[in-house]
């Protein structure tokens, strides 16, 4: 099997007649990590949504090996991790995992001990921080050959942010994942590259300092 | 969205068994209850937070929709069957 790429090109979002994002290009092969950074507001969720397809532009080209696709989560070709908990709360945590995670990582996920201790429960049993460490993982590990993570780092511990980054570096391997979160640093850490959006464009960071240079940061922060 | 079924469905027996309306008049008050749960869980925003799950489970919504509507007629209509039968034949002996 070949690798497959994902291209996003002349995305148009309009809110009101204000133009969110206008010069987007954004593309992601099998095996890489890309990052995508950008201040509040700047479209970052807008774009992923659209890529996913749950956000409708005024235009927009997506693409996987240069086929056109209508909506990433066509034929499960792109998954995506919403900001806000998404799992259905009065399901068995098991019989939602099965469908949707890779044949190829159950085992892995399986051992994993936030499914190892609630596989038999629903989600509603679980605490926030619980069900969002789950739904992360669940998405991570996802059938999908691409996978969207919009702030996957978000009001999650140092610990744990540690496991995704490597969680995700592994399936990284075999998947495409663009990644978006204001802890610019764990993107640093993680991303192969990255691409900034700001006034509504894409922007290839090539170094760290081409942040400073575009206003998204005063300076870089010490790891 | 089971439940809501469940009580149109209830309720369209209600009125059918006695003959208020016939079958087709009933089967038009589904349809117009299965545009009424869409049109809530379209607006109802924990409702199309948990689209995200299907979607990535690769479910299509429509598809979904479509094969619950569709099992929720099929019930309903086997149900009323056996009901009228019943009420036939009980009005027979």
């Amino acid at each position: 099997m070949g690798t497959h790429i994902l291209k996003t090109d002349s995305v148009l979002l309009e809110f009101d007649g204000r133009k969110i994002l206008q010069d987007i290009y954004i593309d992601c092969r099998q095996g890489e990590v890309v990052g995508l950074l950008g201040r509040n507001g700047c479209g970052k969720s807008s774009l992923l949504r659209i890529i996913f397809g749950s956000l409708k532009a005024s235009y927009k080209h997506i693409s996987i090996n240069d086929v056109p696709i209508s909506k990433g989560y066509h034929n499960g070709r792109v998954a995506y991790l919403p900001q806000h908990n998404y799992l259905p709360l009065n399901l068995k945590i098991s019989n939602l995992a099965v469908p949707m995670i890779d044949p190829q990582f159950w085992d892995e996920f399986s051992n994993h001990p936030i499914y190892r201790q609630y596989h038999n429960q629903k989600a509603a049993q679980l605490s926030g921080g619980e069900l969002r460490q789950l739904e992360t993982l669940m998405c991570i590990y996802s059938r999908a050959d691409f996978i969207l993570l919009d702030e996957p780092f978000t009001h999650v511990s140092p610990v744990e942010t540690e496991m995704f980054k490597e969680i995700i570096r592994k399936c990284s391997r075999v998947k495409g994942i663009i990644v978006t979160d204001h802890q610019y640093y764990n993107i640093l850490d993680l991303a192969d590259r990255m691409v900034l959006i700001t006034d509504g464009a894409t922007k290839a960071i090539k170094t760290p300092d081409d942040l400073i240079a575009h206003g998204y940061v005063s300076h870089l922060r010490e790891v | 969205m089971l439940w809501w079924c469940v009580v149109t469905s209830l309720a369209c027996a209600y009125y059918t068994l006695p003959g208020y309306i016939n079958v087709a008049e009933s089967y038009l008050l589904k349809l117009i209850s299965y545009g009424v749960i869409v049109g809530f869980q379209y607006i109802y925003h924990n409702a199309n937070k948990t689209f995200f799950y299907y979607r990535n489970a690769g479910y299509p919504i429509d598809s979904l929709y479509t094969y619950s509507f569709a099992a929720d007629a099929v019930a309903y209509g086997i149900i009323i069957s056996i009901s009228k039968l019943l009420l036939h034949w009980v009005h027979i002996f």
